[in-house]
C-alpha cells in the first residue's frame, strides 16, 4: 500500500498533503450512522438514528444526544466510547467557564474548546484522532447555533447539516423554517436514509427553543412527532395527486363521487380518476366520509333522473306517437294522391 | 456610586508610605473599556500588578470572544484572581463599576481574597471607608442625573477623607453615562 509508510505517524505528511490518519478518521465518520441538525428561525433541532447491534439491548440505555450545558446539545456519528471522551472534555470546559465567569458558556466558545481538543489529537504523541464528527446545537445571546467539528479539529456553523451514512439526503432545508417544521424536516430525513421502519424508539432528537433549555424529546414525545409527520405526509401525497384536476382535496373527492355517478353516460373521465386514485394512500376518516356523501349524492341525483324519465314516460310516448302520426300522415298525403 | 442609567467612581490622589506621603498625583481607577472601571485602593505595587494581569485577561477575552467583558463577567474575573493568592493575597481591595446590558449601571467591592459584594446603590473602600459609609448614606438618592451624582460624590469624597489622616491631597472622579465619560480632578485641603 502506498500509503502505509505514512499512515504509520498521524504526525506525518503524505507527499501529497494529506494527513492518513485523518482521512482514516472522517471515513470511520462517514460510515457511522446517520445524525442531522436543523437551524430554524426559533430553535435547533439535531436528530440521529439509533441502530442496536442486537435486538435484545435494551434501547433505553443508548444515549447518543447529550447535553454538555443546560442550553447546549450534542449528538455524534462515528465511535461512541471517543464521543463520551468529548463529551467528559466538554462539559469540564463548560463548567470551567463558568466558575470565572459566572456566565454560562457562549455556543462559540465551547465548540472552540471542543475542537481544540480535538485538535490537539491529530498532532499529539501516543494518541489517534477522534473517530467522530460532533453537531453542537446551542441557544445563547447570539440566537440559535448549529456547528459540525470534526476530527481533523475544525468546525464549521451551519443552517442544517448532516453527516454519517446517506449524508447526501439531508438537503431539504428551507431559509426561515419554523422548528416544528424543522423537526418534521429532521424525522423525513433520517426516515429516508433509514433501512427499516423508524420508530420512537430507534431515532433520538434533541430541540432547543428560545427558551433556552436543551430537551433530548423522550419516545412518547417523538411518536408524537412521528404521527404529525405521516398525517402530514399522507395530505401532501394527496394533493400532488389530484393538483392537475382541482387543488382542493375536498373538490378532487366531488369530482370523483360525480364521475363515479356519471359512468353510465361517459366512461373514460371516471377510468381516468380510478387509475389515479390507485396511487392514493388510504383516505383519513374525514376525507373518506366526503367521499361517501359525494357519492351517496350522486347516486341519488342519478336515481332522481331515472324517476323523473319514467314519470313522465307517457306524455312523452304520447308526443312521440302524436310525431309519429304526424309524419306518417304528412307522407301518406304527399304520396297516396 | 450608582446614578440614573449612569454612575461614578472617586478617589483620592495620595500615595503614601504609612504617615510620609510619596506622591500626591496618583492614579488608582483604572479603565478595562469603555464603559468598565476599576479602582484598586491598597497596596500600590499590588493594585498596578494586578491591574496589569486584568488588563491581559481582559485582552484576551476580547480577541477571544470578539466582544466587551459585561461588569459582573469582570467581578468573577477579578475574583477568582484575587482567590487564587489567597494564602498570600494581593493587598488590593477592588471597586468595581460599570455599565452592562441596556447601560444597565452595575457596582461591586471585594476584600483582598475575592469575597464579593454587591449593592446597587454605592460601594466604599480603604482606609476612609467608615467614614465614606456614613458620607453616603447620609447624601445618596436614588436614581440622581449625572450632574447631581458628581456633585454628591464629590461631597462625600471631600468628607470623609478629611476626616481620614491616610487620604486627601485631592480628588479624581470619572462619571460614567451611555453616552460619554467626564474625568474631573477636585482640590480639596492639599495638606
Amino acid at each position: 500500500m502506498g500509503d502505509s509508510q505514512y499512515s504509520f505517524s498521524l504526525t506525518t505528511f503524505s507527499p501529497s498533503g494529506k494527513l492518513v490518519q485523518i482521512e482514516h478518521a472522517l471515513t470511520a465518520v462517514g460510515s457511522g450512522q446517520t445524525s442531522l441538525g436543523i437551524k430554524a428561525a426559533n430553535g435547533v433541532v439535531i436528530a440521529t438514528e439509533k441502530k442496536l447491534p442486537s435486538i435484545l439491548v435494551d434501547e433505553t440505555s443508548v444515549q447518543k444526544i447529550q447535553s454538555l450545558t443546560p442550553n447546549i446539545g450534542v449528538v455524534y456519528s462515528g465511535m461512541g466510547p471517543d464521543f463520551r471522551v468529548l463529551v467528559r472534555k466538554s462539559r469540564k470546559q463548560a463548567q470551567q467557564y463558568y466558575r470565572l465567569y459566572k456566565e454560562t458558556i457562549p455556543v462559540t466558545q465551547l465548540v472552540r474548546e471542543t475542537a481544540a481538543v480535538m485538535q490537539e489529537f491529530t498532532q499529539s504523541g501516543g494518541v489517534r484522532p477522534f473517530g467522530v464528527s460532533l453537531l453542537i446545537a446551542g441557544y445563547d445571546d447570539n440566537g440559535p447555533q448549529l456547528y459540525q467539528v470534526d476530527p481533523s479539529g475544525s468546525y464549521f456553523s451551519w443552517k442544517a447539516s448532516a453527516m454519517g451514512k446517506n449524508v447526501s439526503n439531508a438537503k431539504t432545508y428551507t431559509e426561515d423554517m419554523e422548528l416544528d417544521d424543522a423537526i418534521h424536516t429532521a424525522i423525513l430525513t433520517l426516515k429516508e436514509g433509514y433501512e427499516g421502519q423508524i420508530s420512537a424508539n430507534n431515532i433520538e432528537i434533541g430541540v432547543i427553543r428560545s427558551d433556552r433549555e436543551f430537551k433530548v424529546l423522550t419516545p412518547a414525545e417523538i411518536k408524537d412527532f412521528l404521527e404529525e409527520v405521516e398525517v402530514e405526509d399522507r395530505k401532501s401525497r394527496y394533493s400532488v395527486v389530484h393538483s392537475s384536476s382541482s387543488n382542493q382535496s375536498v373538490a378532487a373527492a366531488a369530482a370523483a363521487g360525480v364521475a363515479v355517478a356519471f359512468t353510465l353516460y361517459n366512461p373514460a373521465p371516471h377510468q381516468k380518476h380510478s387509475s389515479r386514485m390507485g396511487l392514493c394512500s388510504p383516505s383519513t376518516p374525514r376525507q373518506l366520509l366526503s367521499t361517501v356523501a359525494l357519492f351517496a349524492f350522486g347516486a341519488g341525483l342519478l336515481a332522481y333522473g331515472v324517476h323523473l324519465s319514467y314519470a313522465h314516460v307517457e306524455p312523452q310516448r304520447a308526443r312521440t306517437l302524436a310525431r309519429d302520426q304526424f309524419v306518417r300522415d304528412y307522407l301518406k298525403r304527399k304520396y297516396d294522391k | 456610586m450608582v446614578g440614573k442609567n449612569c454612575f461614578a467612581i472617586a478617589s483620592d490622589r495620595r500615595l503614601g508610605v504609612q504617615l510620609q506621603t510619596v506622591a500626591t498625583d496618583f492614579q488608582r481607577v483604572f479603565k478595562i473599556h469603555d464603559k468598565l472601571y476599576i479602582g484598586l485602593s491598597g497596596l500600590a505595587t499590588d493594585a498596578q500588578t494586578l491591574y496589569q494581569r486584568l488588563v491581559f485577561r481582559h485582552k484576551l477575552y476580547q480577541l477571544r470572544e470578539e466582544r466587551d467583558m459585561k461588569p459582573q463577567a469582570f467581578a468573577s474575573l477579578v475574583s477568582a484572581l484575587l482567590y487564587e493568592k489567597r494564602f498570600g493575597p494581593y493587598f488590593c481591595q477592588p471597586v468595581i463599576a460599570g455599565l452592562g446590558d441596556n447601560d444597565e449601571p452595575f457596582i461591586c467591592t471585594m476584600d483582598c481574597i475575592g469575597a464579593k459584594e454587591l449593592a446597587k446603590d454605592f460601594v466604599v473602600s480603604g482606609t476612609a471607608s467608615e467614614s465614606l459609609y456614613g458620607a453616603c448614606e447620609s447624601m445618596y438618592k436614588p436614581s440622581m442625573e449625572p450632574e447631581e451624582l458628581f456633585e454628591t460624590i464629590s461631597q462625600a469624597l471631600q468628607a470623609s477623607v478629611d476626616r481620614d489622616c491616610l487620604s486627601g491631597w485631592g480628588g479624581y472622579v470619572l462619571l460614567v453615562t451611555p453616552t460619554e465619560v467626564q474625568e474631573r480632578v477636585i482640590k480639596g485641603r492639599m495638606d
